[in-house]
C-alpha cells in the first residue's frame, strides 16, 4: 500500500543552482560544439549580463568563490563520532566488519542484462554495537575501490560512479543482510567555505539521530 | 492570462484513462470562443489561448474562425494572442496543418510510445488501437513543426515499455517529449519499481544523448532539474489556481483548471460575467497553504505536491496529496539529481547552457532559423 513518507534527509545535489553560475560566469563560456564561430556563440556569453540584471547583483558581485573544501575522511569521521556521542550514540572506530555484502548493481543501460551481481566485505568507519547503528563515510577512495572492484562495468561507468551511487548501492546492499542495522551513509558537500561544509555534515548527523530517535532505537 | 478553451467533450477516440465526461456532448458556439477573445483583447499585453477537448479538430471551424478573428483585432486593438492546440492527431490534414503555420500555432500531439503501449489505451470506439493510424500524422505534423511536442501518458502496465517509449518518440522526430503519470490508475510499489528501472535507463539515453549535443526537452527530468538549480525561482513561478490561466467550458463557464471543468463547487465565474475574483483568490490561497502530510519533508521545495489540480484528479480534493505522486517524486528525484551531477561533472556544453544560460531559448531559435 503506497503512503505519504516525507523525506527526512535528502543529500543537496552536487551539481550548483544558478547563483553559483552567476558568480562564475565563465562557466557558461562551455559551448557546444554546433555554436562555436557562429555569432550566436556571443549571445551564451551576453546573457550572463541579462542574468545580472534579473535580480541577483549581491550574489553577482561576489566574486569567484574559493575551491570546494572537502572534508578528509579522518576529519568526517570525527565530526559524525562527536555528534552522535551527543546522542548518547558511541560509535566505534573499529567498526563492523560485514562479510559478503551482496550488490545488485543498476548498470543503467538499456541491455537486458542490466544487473550486475557483486559481492565484497565492508567494513563501516563507525559502530555502536549495543544500540546496533553503523555509519560509513562515502570517501572518494571508498567510491572508487567499489567501482572498480565490479566485474562488467566499463571505464566510463566507473569514472561516474559517485559517491551517490555508492551510497544508494551500499543501502541497498545492507537492506538484504540477515542482521538488521540502523545505518546511514554520510558525505562531504562542498562548500567554498570548510565551516559551512562542516555545519552541512553535522546536519545530517543531526537528521539521522532524529530519525532513530523517532524510530524509537535511542 | 491564458485562457484553455473546451472546444468539445466530444472525441473520436476512446482512450481507455480518458478523465474526460462525455455523458452529454457539448460544443463551445462560435460566439462564446469569440468572447474569451474580446476578453483577451480587453485586458490587453499577451493572451495565451489553449484548444482543448474532448477533442478540440474536431471544431477546425471554429480554431479557423476564433484565430482569424483574434489576428484582426490584433491589427486594430495592439493586443496579442499566441495559439496552441493539443490533439490526438488523427485529425490532422495538410490544410489544417498549413493553417497552423500560418498563425504561429503551436500543436501538441498526444501519443503513448511503442505500439505496445500506445495501442493498449489509446483505442478508437471500436476498440482498436491507432498506433498505425498516426504514423504518417507524425511525418505531415513535423514536417511543418519539428519542435512540436508531443504528450506521453503512462501507466501501471505500460511502464515497462517507458524507456523504448521514449526512444521511440524521439527516433520518430520529435525534440520535445512530455511524459506524465496517470497519476490515477492503479499504480503498486512493484510497477513504481519497474518505472524507476525505466527512469534509470531513460536518465542513461538523456545523458549520451546530451553528451552528442542533441538539443532536446525530456520530461520530468527537465523539471526535477530546474526545481534545484533554479530554487526560489522555481517555487516563484509554480501555478496559482485560476490566477494566470483558467479553463473555459464549452457553455463558458470559467473554471481554474481543466481537470475542474464541469466540477459546479470550483465555478470561478462566466465568460459573460468574468471571473469571481473573492472566489479565485479564495481557491488559490487553500490550495497554497502548506499539505499537512508533507510537512517536515525536505524536498518539498521541489515535489509536485502543491498542484491543486493533479491533488483534485487524485484524491478528489485540492489539499490532499495522493500517496502515487508522492511515491513518484521520491524515485524520480535521485534519478534526476544524478543524471545532472554526472552532466555537470562532464561539463556537458549542452546541459549547462540549457540549465544555466537564460537566453538558451532564444540561441536555439537563433540557431534554428539560421540553419533553416
Ligand atoms: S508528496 Fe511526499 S515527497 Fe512530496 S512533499 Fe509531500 S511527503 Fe514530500
Ligand atoms: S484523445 Fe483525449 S479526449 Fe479523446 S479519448 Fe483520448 S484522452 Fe480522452
Amino acid at each position: 500500500m503506497l503512503k505519504i513518507e516525507p523525506v527526512r534527509s535528502y543529500r543537496s545535489p552536487d551539481y550548483p543552482d544558478k547563483r553559483v553560475v552567476l558568480e562564475n560566469p565563465d562557466i557558461l563560456k562551455t559551448l557546444p560544439q554546433r555554436w562555436k564561430g557562429k555569432v550566436y556563440a556571443g549571445f551564451a556569453f551576453s546573457s550572463v549580463v541579462v542574468l545580472l540584471l534579473s535580480g541577483c547583483q549581491q550574489q553577482a558581485t561576489a566574486g569567484v568563490p574559493a575551491p570546494p573544501a572537502y572534508l578528509t575522511e579522518e576529519e568526517a569521521c570525527s565530526i559524525i563520532i562527536e555528534e552522535a556521542e551527543k546522542y548518547g550514540v558511541e560509535f566505534d572506530k573499529t567498526g563492523l566488519e560485514l562479510q559478503d555484502v551482496k550488490f545488485y548493481i543498476d548498470r543503467n543501460t538499456s541491455e537486458a542484462s542490466a544487473i550486475v551481481e557483486h559481492t565484497q566485505d565492508i567494513e563501516l568507519d563507525g559502530y555502536d554495537k549495543e544500540k546496533k547503528i553503523g555509519f560509513e563515510f562515502a570517501s572518494s577512495d571508498d567510491v572508487q575501490s567499489l567501482a572498480k572492484n565490479i566485474e562488467g562495468l566499463t571505464e566510463d561507468e566507473i569514472l561516474y560512479f559517485t559517491d551517490a551511487d555508492y551510497k544508494e548501492e551500499l543501502e541497498e546492499a545492507l537492506g538484504y543482510l540477515d542482521e538488521k542495522i540502523y545505518f546511514q551513509t554520510f558525505y562531504s558537500a562542498s562548500y567554498p567555505d570548510i565551516a559551512d561544509t562542516k555545519a552541512e555534515l553535522q546536519e545530517q548527523v543531526e537528521s539521522f539521530m532524529e530519525w532513530l530517535k523517532s524510530e524509537g532505537v535511542i | 492570462m491564458h485562457y484553455t478553451l473546451h472546444l468539445t467533450n466530444n472525441c473520436n477516440l476512446s482512450c481507455k484513462y480518458c478523465y474526460v465526461n462525455k455523458e452529454t456532448k457539448s460544443t463551445m458556439s462560435l460566439d462564446t470562443a469569440r468572447k474569451v477573445i474580446d476578453t483577451g483583447a480587453m485586458e490587453g499585453g499577451s493572451t495565451g489561448i489553449v484548444f482543448f477537448g474532448g477533442e478540440p479538430l474536431l471544431c477546425k471551424d471554429i480554431i479557423y474562425k476564433v484565430v482569424e478573428y483574434a489576428r484582426a483585432l490584433e491589427r486594430t486593438k495592439g493586443c496579442r494572442f499566441h495559439f496552441k492546440v493539443v490533439t490526438n492527431g488523427m485529425l490532422l490534414d495538410q490544410r489544417f496543418i498549413d493553417f497552423t503555420k500560418l498563425h504561429h500555432i503551436y500543436v501538441a500531439f498526444s501519443h503513448d510510445g511503442i505500439r505496445e503501449a500506445h495501442d493498449q489505451n489509446r483505442v478508437d470506439a471500436a476498440g482498436n488501437g491507432t498506433f498505425d493510424c498516426l504514423t504518417d500524422k507524425i511525418k505531415l505534423l513535423l514536417t511543418s513543426h519539428p519542435y512540436a511536442p508531443v504528450m506521453m501518458v503512462v501507466n501501471p502496465e505500460t511502464a515497462k515499455y517507458y524507456a523504448a517509449s521514449v526512444k521511440h518518440l524521439y527516433d520518430s522526430g520529435f525534440k520535445y517529449i512530455i511524459t506524465s503519470l496517470n497519476f490515477k490508475a492503479g499504480w503498486t510499489q512493484d510497477a513504481l519499481d519497474v518505472l524507476r528501472v525505466e527512469y534509470k535507463k531513460t536518465a542513461d539515453f538523456y545523458y549520451k544523448r546530451t553528451l552528442k549535443e542533441d538539443k532536446f526537452y525530456l520530461e520530468p527530468f527537465e523539471t526535477k532539474i530546474d526545481s534545484h538549480i533554479k530554487g526560489e525561482d522555481y517555487c516563484s513561478q509554480r501555478c496559482e489556481l485560476g490566477k494566470n490561466q483558467v479553463s473555459v467550458a464549452p457553455d463558458g463557464s470559467i473554471y481554474p483548471c481543466v481537470q475542474f471543468v464541469g466540477d459546479k463547487e470550483y465555478l470561478i465565474g462566466h465568460i459573460d460575467t468574468g471571473i469571481d475574483s473573492h472566489k479565485q483568490a479564495a481557491l488559490s490561497q487553500a490550495s497554497h497553504g502548506e499539505k499537512v502530510s508533507c510537512l517536515g519533508c525536505t524536498i518539498r521545495s521541489r515535489c509536485n505536491h502543491y498542484c491543486g489540480c493533479l491533488n483534485k484528479q487524485t484524491t478528489g480534493s485540492i489539499n490532499e496529496v495522493s500517496p502515487v505522486l508522492c511515491a513518484h517524486e521520491r524515485l524520480l528525484l535521485p534519478i534526476a539529481d544524478k543524471l545532472a551531477h554526472k552532466l555537470f561533472k562532464k561539463r556537458s556544453a549542452m546541459f549547462i547552457q540549457k540549465h544555466y544560460n537564460d537566453a538558451y531559448q532564444i540561441i536555439s531559435m537563433i540557431e534554428d532559423s539560421i540553419e533553416k
